[in-house]
C-alpha cells in the first residue's frame, strides 16, 4: 500500500467569487458551497462563518472538525463508508489535503438521546483554551447546519454529518487538479532487524450507550457499532477511513487524520521500529465476557503480526477503561512490550488516577487530568464574536434540563469545556507525582 | 455488590461480588421473555443473598449460574 | 554556598556510633560534634550548611516511649533551630525507619521541613510514606555513598525554602499526590520514545507509577438472614419519575434515599434511571433491573429473608472521583448502620 498525500497550506480563508486555492489562500464561492450542503432537502438550514487563529471567536457547539481531503488516484473516496458513500479500501494512490484548515461542523443536534451524548465542546480562537486545542490554530470555515426537526435522531446525525463532508468533499476539490507545494510518500517497505510495532487504537462506540447500532460517532468506515477488533493499515487512516467525532476536540475527524502517533511511527519505520499496522478497537462493550474476549484477541492479532512492542491509546472515559487496560495487559501476557498513553482521572485524596491500576502496565505517558476544573485554567474569556448559538447551558448540557439549569450567553467568560483528554499526545501538558 | 463488569470491583475493595447480567439491565436479561427473567433475577438475588451468608477472606466472586462454592480471587484477573 | 543554613540530623545508637542493639534504650539526647553517620553528612554538605546538632535515640526508646521521644525531639529542635532536619538514611531497618518519620513528623509540626532517607520497602515508608518526604535508599549502609548526594540535594533545596519539585525530579518518593505540569516533550513522543526504551531493555519511568487498590477487611458473613433487615442500594441513578429532587446525571455530590416500605415493586412509569453513563431505557422500563425490591419482597414473603429495609438508596455513578465516592458511601453505610441494617445489596451499572 503505497499513498502520496500531497499538502496546499492554508493560511487563510475568505469568501470570493470561485473556490479556489493559491498561496495559502482558500478562496470560497459561498453560495456554491452552501448550494451543495443543500442539495440534501432534509438540510432546514445552512450558513457559513470563518474564524482565524488569533480572533476574538468562539465557536459553539462544536460536533466535528474535519480536514478538507480528496483522493485524486488510487480506489475509493475520503472518509469512506460514511452514509452510502463507498467502502472500497482506501490508503493507495494519491490524496490531496488542505493542511492547516478545519471544516467545523456546528449544530445543535446531539449524537444521541439515550444517555449521556449532549455535545458540549467549543472552540476558543484565542485565548487559554485556544493554546491548548489544536483545532485552534486552524483556519476553521464553520458549516452552521441544522436538519429538518422532524426526524430521528439518527436520519438528523446523517443530516448534519453528510453536509459537512459534502462541504468538506467541495473545498478539497479545489486542490485535485493542482499540483502540492509538498508531497510525502506513506508506505512501510520491510524493515529487516527492526522490532515490529503495532498501534491499537481504541475507538469508543456508541452502541451501547445509546442501544443502536446506527448511532452517530467516530466509525470504521462509516461504521459505530460495536464491532470485533479491525486490523488497518495506517494509510487507511489517513485517508479518513477512522473518522467521526466523540466528545472531546481531541477525538474529531480531524484529530484522527493528524493523529501525531500514527503519523511519528511512520517517521521511525525503518529507523528504530517495523510499523506492522493499526489495530481499531471498539470500546464500550457492557458485559466482563465481552471486554476480556475483545482484548485477547486484539493482543493474539498484535502477536499474529509479529509485533514486539505496542502502543495503545484510547479516546474515551469511564468503565471502557477496563477493556483497554485489560488488553494492555494481553499484550504483556503474550509478550509484547507495551506503552500505554492515557489521561488520568482525579487524584484527590490520594486516590489511584486510573480507574484500574495494573502492574502489568508499567509504562504509562500521561496527558494529564481530563477535567478541566483540575487544570487552573479559570474562566475563558469574553468573546467579541459567537459563530453558531448565542446561549450555552451554565452546567453540564444534560443537567441543563433540571429545575435550577440556566442559560449563559456564549459568548461570556465562561468555564471551558469539562473534559480536556488529549488522547493523542499533541500537547506537552502532563501530570506528576509529588 | 452486584455488577455485570464485576473484575472492576473485586480490584477495588469489594469482597463480595455477583455478577450481574449486562450494564444496561444488571438483574435480569429482558431478552428471555418476562417468565425466564424474573427467574433470573431471582437466582441473582438469590446468589446475592447466598453471599451475604458466606465467609470470605478476600474479593471473591459468586456467579448466578453455579449454585456450588464460589471462586475465590487470589489475583483479581 | 551558606554556610549559615542550619541542618539537625538524627540517627539512632548504632549509627552514631554508640552500640548496637544493646544501646537500642538510648533516650534522646542531642550531640552538638558530629559523631557516626553525621560526619558523612557533613562532608557533602560541604560548605553549604552546617549541621548545627545531632540527635540521637535509641531505636527501642523511640518505639516504646512515643510520647517521651516526640517531647524530647520536640524540644531539642526549638533548641537548635535548624532551617531543615535530615532523618536517617535507615535504609530497611524496620524500627530505626518509624523513628526518622516520627523525628519529621515532628519537625513538620514544629513548621520545619525535613527530609528522611528509607528503602521504599521499609515499614517507616510503608506506614508514612504518604506523610513525608522519603529519599529511596537501597538495601543497606553499602548505599550510603551513593544515597548523601540525593539526600543533601533536597535538604538544602527545602532549607532555602524553595519550591519542592516533582518526585522524580527531586528525587524522592512519590506521597501519592499528582500535579498538573508541562514536560519537556510532547505525550506522543514520549510514549514512542518510552517504547524503544522498554524495548531496547534500556531503563524508562513510567509517569504514573503502580499503586496498588485498596484491600478491604470482609465483614463476617450473616448468620440468619431471617432475622436482618436488607438494604438495596444503586448507583444507577435511579429517581422518581420527572427526577423531582434534581439528581444530576453524573458527578454525584450527594446520595438519594426514598422510602419504600409501601411498595412491593418498583412499577415503571413510577421511577426512571437519570445517569449520563449507561443506555438507561431498559432500567425505566423494569426498575428492578438495578433495585430489585421485587425480588427481595417475594424473598421476604417466602421467609427466607428477615425484611427489606425502608429506605433504598440511590446516585448517580459515574464520573466520580474516588475520594468523593469514599465519602457517599460512607454516608451511606452510617445511616444503615443506624438503621441498624445487616446486609446491603449494592447494584453498580
Amino acid at each position: 500500500m503505497r499513498l502520496e498525500l500531497g499538502s496546499f497550506p492554508v493560511t487563510d480563508a475568505r469568501f470570493g467569487a470561485r473556490t479556489r486555492w493559491s498561496a495559502g489562500v482558500l478562496e470560497i464561492a459561498r453560495e456554491a458551497a452552501l448550494a451543495t450542503v443543500r442539495e440534501d432537502a432534509l438540510v432546514a438550514s445552512a450558513h457559513l462563518e470563518i474564524a482565524r487563529p488569533g480572533e476574538s471567536v468562539r465557536i459553539w457547539p462544536v460536533r466535528d472538525v474535519v480536514e478538507p481531503r480528496v483522493k485524486v488516484s488510487g480506489p475509493g473516496v475520503i472518509y469512506p463508508g460514511w452514509f452510502g458513500r463507498s467502502i472500497e479500501t482506501v490508503g493507495q494512490g494519491r490524496t490531496h489535503r488542505l493542511a492547516g484548515l478545519g471544516v467545523v461542523e456546528v449544530s445543535s443536534v446531539n449524537w444521541n438521546d439515550a444517555g449521556g451524548d449532549f455535545v458540549d465542546q467549543y472552540i476558543d480562537m484565542s485565548g487559554p483554551w485556544a493554546e491548548l486545542m489544536p483545532q485552534a490554530k486552524l483556519v476553521n470555515v464553520c458549516l452552521v447546519v441544522e436538519p429538518d426537526p422532524a426526524m430521528d435522531i439518527h436520519s438528523k446525525n446523517e443530516v448534519v454529518h453528510r453536509a459537512t463532508l459534502a462541504l468538506s468533499d467541495h473545498l478539497a476539490e479545489a486542490v485535485r487538479e493542482l499540483a502540492p507545494p509538498r508531497t510525502e510518500t506513506f508506505e512501510l517497505p520491510p524493515a529487516p532487524g527492526l522490532p515490529g510495532v503495532v498501534y491499537i487504537q481504541c475507538v469508543h462506540s456508541p452502541q451501547a450507550m445509546s442501544h443502536s447500532e446506527h448511532t452517530f460517532c467516530t466509525g470504521t468506515y462509516g461504521m459505530t457499532r460495536l464491532t470485533p477488533p479491525w486490523l488497518l493499515h495506517p494509510n487507511e487512516i489517513l485517508d479518513g477511513a477512522l473518522s467521526g467525532p466523540y466528545r472531546t476536540m481531541f477525538a474529531t475527524s480531524w484529530t484522527v487524520v493528524n493523529n501525531p502517533v500514527l503519523l511519528d511511527l511512520y517517521r521511525r519505520h525503518g529507523r528504530s521500529l517495523a510499523f506492522l499496522g493499526v489495530i481499531a478497537f471498539r470500546t464500550e462493550w457492557t458485559t466482563q465476557h465481552e471486554k476480556d474476549l475483545m482484548a485477547e484477541q486484539a493482543a493474539k492479532l498484535a502477536k499474529m503480526l509479529g509485533a514486539a512492542g505496542a502502543v495503545v491509546t484510547w479516546d474515551a472515559g469511564g468503565n471502557e477503561y477496563i477493556e483497554v487496560v485489560h488488553t494492555v495487559r494481553a499484550c504483556e501476557r503474550l509478550g509484547i512490550k507495551t506503552v500505554f498513553l492515557t489521561s488520568e482521572d482525579s487524584p484527590e485524596g490520594g486516590a489511584p488516577s486510573l480507574l484500574k491500576p495494573l502492574p502489568e502496565a508499567d509504562a504509562i505517558v500521561t496527558t494529564g487530568f481530563f477535567n478541566t476544573s483540575l487544570l487552573d485554567l479559570g474562566l475563558m474569556p469574553l468573546m467579541e464574536r459567537v459563530i453558531g448559538y448565542a446561549t450555552k447551558s451554565a452546567g453540564s448540557a444534560r443537567d441543563g434540563t433540571l429545575p435550577g439549569g440556566r442559560e449563559i450567553a456564549a459568548a461570556g467568560a465562561i468555564a471551558p469545556p469539562w473534559r480536556y483528554d488529549d488522547h493523542y499526545g499533541f500537547n506537552r501538558l502532563s501530570s506528576f507525582a509529588f | 455488590m452486584i455488577s455485570a463488569i464485576y473484575d472492576l470491583a473485586l480490584t477495588t475493595g469489594a469482597n463480595r461480588v455477583v455478577r450481574g447480567c449486562r450494564i444496561e439491565h444488571v438483574c435480569g436479561n429482558p431478552a428471555l421473555g418476562p417468565d425466564k427473567d424474573h427467574e433470573y433475577g431471582l437466582t441473582i438475588i438469590r446468589t446475592a443473598l447466598r453471599a451475604l451468608t458466606t465467609p470470605v477472606t478476600g474479593p471473591t466472586l459468586f456467579d448466578p449460574a453455579r449454585a456450588e462454592a464460589p471462586a475465590e480471587i487470589s489475583d483479581a484477573s | 554556598m551558606d554556610a549559615s543554613l542550619r541542618v539537625v540530623h538524627f540517627v539512632n545508637q548504632f549509627f552514631a556510633g554508640l552500640g548496637g542493639e544493646e544501646a537500642a534504650n538510648l533516650a534522646v539526647e542531642v550531640r552538638r560534634e558530629a559523631v557516626g553517620a553525621t560526619r558523612a553528612l557533613v562532608a557533602a554538605l560541604g560548605e553549604q550548611a552546617t549541621v548545627v546538632g545531632t540527635i540521637v535515640a535509641g531505636d527501642n526508646y523511640m518505639n516504646d516511649e512515643r510520647d517521651k521521644a516526640r517531647a524530647a525531639v520536640r524540644e531539642a529542635l526549638r533548641g537548635l533551630r535548624p532551617h531543615v532536619v535530615v532523618a536517617g538514611p535507615a535504609f530497611e531497618a524496620g524500627r530505626y525507619g518509624i523513628a526518622c518519620a516520627e523525628v519529621c513528623r515532628v519537625a513538620a509540626a514544629e513548621g520545619l521541613p525535613a527530609v528522611a532517607a528509607m528503602h521504599p520497602t521499609a515499614p517507616g515508608a510503608m506506614m508514612y510514606g504518604r506523610e513525608i518526604l522519603i529519599v529511596p535508599t537501597g538495601p543497606n549502609a553499602a548505599d550510603m555513598p551513593r544515597v548523601l548526594g540525593p539526600l543533601v540535594r533536597l535538604a538544602l533545596k527545602l532549607a532555602r525554602g524553595e519550591a519542592l519539585g516533582p518526585a522524580e525530579v527531586d528525587g524522592y518518593l512519590s506521597r501519592g499526590i499528582r500535579k498538573s505540569g508541562v514536560r519537556a516533550e510532547p505525550g506522543f513522543i514520549r510514549a514512542l520514545d518510552m517504547l524503544e526504551a522498554k524495548l531496547a531493555g534500556r531503563p524508562y519511568a513510567s509517569e504514573i507509577p503502580y499503586q496498588a487498590p485498596e484491600a478491604v477487611a470482609p465483614a463476617p458473613p450473616v448468620r440468619d438472614l431471617r432475622t436482618i433487615e436488607i438494604a438495596l442500594v444503586t448507583t444507577g441513578g435511579l429517581v422518581p419519575k420527572g427526577n423531582p429532587d434534581g439528581q444530576t446525571s453524573g458527578n454525584a455530590q450527594k446520595y438519594f434515599r426514598y422510602p419504600i416500605d409501601q411498595l412491593q415493586a418498583l412499577r415503571p412509569g413510577e421511577w426512571e434511571a437519570y445517569h449520563v453513563g449507561y443506555f438507561t431505557h431498559l432500567v425505566d422500563r423494569n426498575p428492578n433491573y438495578v433495585l430489585p425490591l421485587g425480588y427481595m419482597r417475594e424473598l421476604e414473603k417466602a421467609g427466607i429473608v428477615g425484611a427489606v429495609h425502608r429506605y433504598a438508596y440511590t446516585l448517580p455513578g459515574v464520573s466520580t472521583p474516588v475520594a468523593t465516592a469514599r465519602g457517599l458511601g460512607e454516608g451511606i453505610a452510617a445511616q444503615l448502620r443506624e438503621g441498624q441494617v445487616g446486609g446491603c445489596l449494592l447494584v453498580s451499572t
